[in-house]
């Protein structure tokens, strides 16, 4: 793959989630905003600055700083000028000039509680880092069911599916594919087996709400949990296929396809994978 | 027993193992000394099974793999998890069900804090104690005493007494002779991918003084510290 492949998949990546954020977020502009000033806030780490600072002097460390928010800001701007919300996209630039002034710690070292910990690790360690976004997605579902909007509270069920993706997403070492004292098959259906339990303990607030406040509807409920079920079973068979290395960004599109235009091509897709990884994690799980 | 054959390893072009025979014996602990490179984390990923390799490894409990407690130089950890997780995780594997992990926290870590935020040493006791709850048969070290403090070094030596005299074979590398010299009933010395000497326990100091001898020779001159 070139790297212009790798821009224009970042650049048709950025455009989609602005659009869905524009199009499902009430006081979408400002969510917009947030979640800038959230990304460019990871610049200000304090280890990344400390580096920095021993590389370059202070005045030209601030402007490097001051730079690179800018840079990284631009995309958020353009996107906020192209929606006309010229007065957000002057208050982004202004944050994060001053953001680029300071240094923090980004991430919270308390430790979070989880109801995940009884089978780490994908679920305790993806929960803690993204508990943010479910506590916004379960707020998304209660004004969708309080405005009466069934379709954006049946989105917000994928959206749990689609969070617990991400949980996947990372590698792990061999060492802890090497522990288990189980054959390729039994170790998938393990990972399987966890993912389903968790993901439905995840989103079960909100099948709840659902199913009380929609009951007529329970058809496109279980439809919705079905999906998420074959989206994250399609997933982790497509990980452990071409485990140890990350999927290929071949691999990752055809399941992108299968996963948004053509569900039921997961049905060839899980199979076909499931297979693949099992001779993957062979010399690991001999 | 644990019994390996003529194991040759190659990445490349390099031979990082070169025809390796060694018999390890149940109620025994080995010692594995070379230089950085020699191709100690080699050979203990090659038991493992977490590399391919030529030649032949057996053990009198097949597969090996599933009774082997590997602790490596520079443990693994995830972020965001915590040392108790950690611990669940490694019996989780092996199907171990331990109801009360924090009572067997000898070194008492702090067990819910995230294992990340653990200092080397407190690392290398968290996922020593993950192995041993495993209970296995068959445990490599590899530098178990690295950046451990004296305290708890001294309770690792004591495990590692406790597992021999449980006829479990012990399999250490260390870059501090006298730890090796306290435990081992049997010291193996790789160089460049070749075990060029094995000293029995009568044997250590000889083995010591041969290595400063070809180690040191006269590079501290070099220096010309006086």
């Amino acid at each position: 793959m070139t790297p212009i492949t790798g821009y224009i998949i970042v650049v048709s990546l950025f455009s989609i989630v602005s659009i869905l954020i524009f199009h499902f977020f009430p006081f979408s502009s400002y969510a917009y905003v947030i979640l800038a000033i959230y990304i460019i806030g990871k610049l200000s780490e304090i280890k990344r600055n400390d580096f920095l600072s021993l590389c370059f002097k202070e005045k030209k460390l601030i402007s490097i700083r001051i730079t690179e928010n800018l840079l990284c800001t631009f995309p958020f701007v353009f996107f906020l000028c192209v929606k006309g919300e010229f007065i957000n996209a002057f208050i982004l630039i202004v944050i994060s000039i001053i953001l680029a002034l300071f240094k923090y710690k980004s991430t919270i070292n308390f430790t979070i509680w989880t109801p995940f910990s009884s089978k780490p690790f994908e679920f305790p360690t993806g929960f803690r880092k993204n508990f943010l976004v479910i506590l916004g997605i379960y707020l998304l579902a209660g004004i969708a069911i309080y405005v009466q909007n069934f379709n954006l509270s049946l989105f917000c069920l994928i959206l749990v599916f689609l969070n617990s993706l991400s949980y996947y997403s990372m590698l792990e070492n061999d060492f802890f594919v090497w522990i288990h004292n189980l054959n390729p098959s039994e170790f998938l259906i393990r990972k399987i087996k966890t993912a389903l339990i968790y993901s439905t303990l995840l989103a079960s607030p909100i099948i709840l709400a659902l199913t009380i406040f929609y009951l007529q509807n329970w058809t496109y409920i279980l439809f919705c949990i079905a999906y998420g079920y074959t989206i994250l079973t399609a997933l982790i068979v497509t990980k452990y296929s071409s485990y140890p290395y990350p999927i290929p960004i071949q691999k990752s599109l055809v399941l992108g396809f299968a996963c948004i235009l053509v569900p039921p091509f997961l049905f060839i897709l899980i199979p076909y994978h499931f297979g693949k990884a099992k001779s993957e994690l062979n010399s690991l799980l001999k | 027993m644990i019994s390996i054959n003529k194991v040759t390893k190659t990445f490349g072009q390099k031979d990082v193992l070169k025809n390796i025979n060694l018999q390890f014996e149940l109620g025994k602990v080995y010692g594995i000394v070379g230089e950085n490179g020699a191709g100690k984390t080699t050979l203990f990923r090659c038991i493992a099974g977490l590399e391919n390799y030529e030649g032949a490894i057996i053990a009198h409990k097949p597969p090996l793999k599933n009774h082997l407690g590997l602790l490596l130089t520079e443990p693994f950890f995830f972020d965001k998890i915590t040392g108790k997780e950690y611990i669940q995780l490694l019996c989780n594997a092996r199907g171990i069900k331990e109801p009360n992990i924090s009572k067997k926290n000898i070194f008492d870590l702090p067990l819910n804090q995230y294992a990340s935020t653990y200092s080397t040493g407190m690392k290398k006791k968290l996922a020593l104690t993950a192995i041993l709850l495993q209970k296995n048969d068959y445990i490599i070290l590899d530098e178990p005493f690295n950046g451990v403090d004296i305290h708890s070094n001294m309770i690792i030596t004591e495990i590692i007494q406790q597992l021999k005299s449980l006829g479990k074979i012990i399999i250490i590398s260390s870059h501090i002779f006298s730890t090796l010299n306290d435990n081992c009933d049997e010291i193996h010395l790789l160089k460049n991918g070749t075990i060029i000497k094995s000293a029995q326990k009568h044997q250590f100091h000889e083995l010591e003084l041969e290595m400063k001898n070809a180690i040191i020779g006269t590079k501290i001159a070099l220096l010309e510290l006086g």
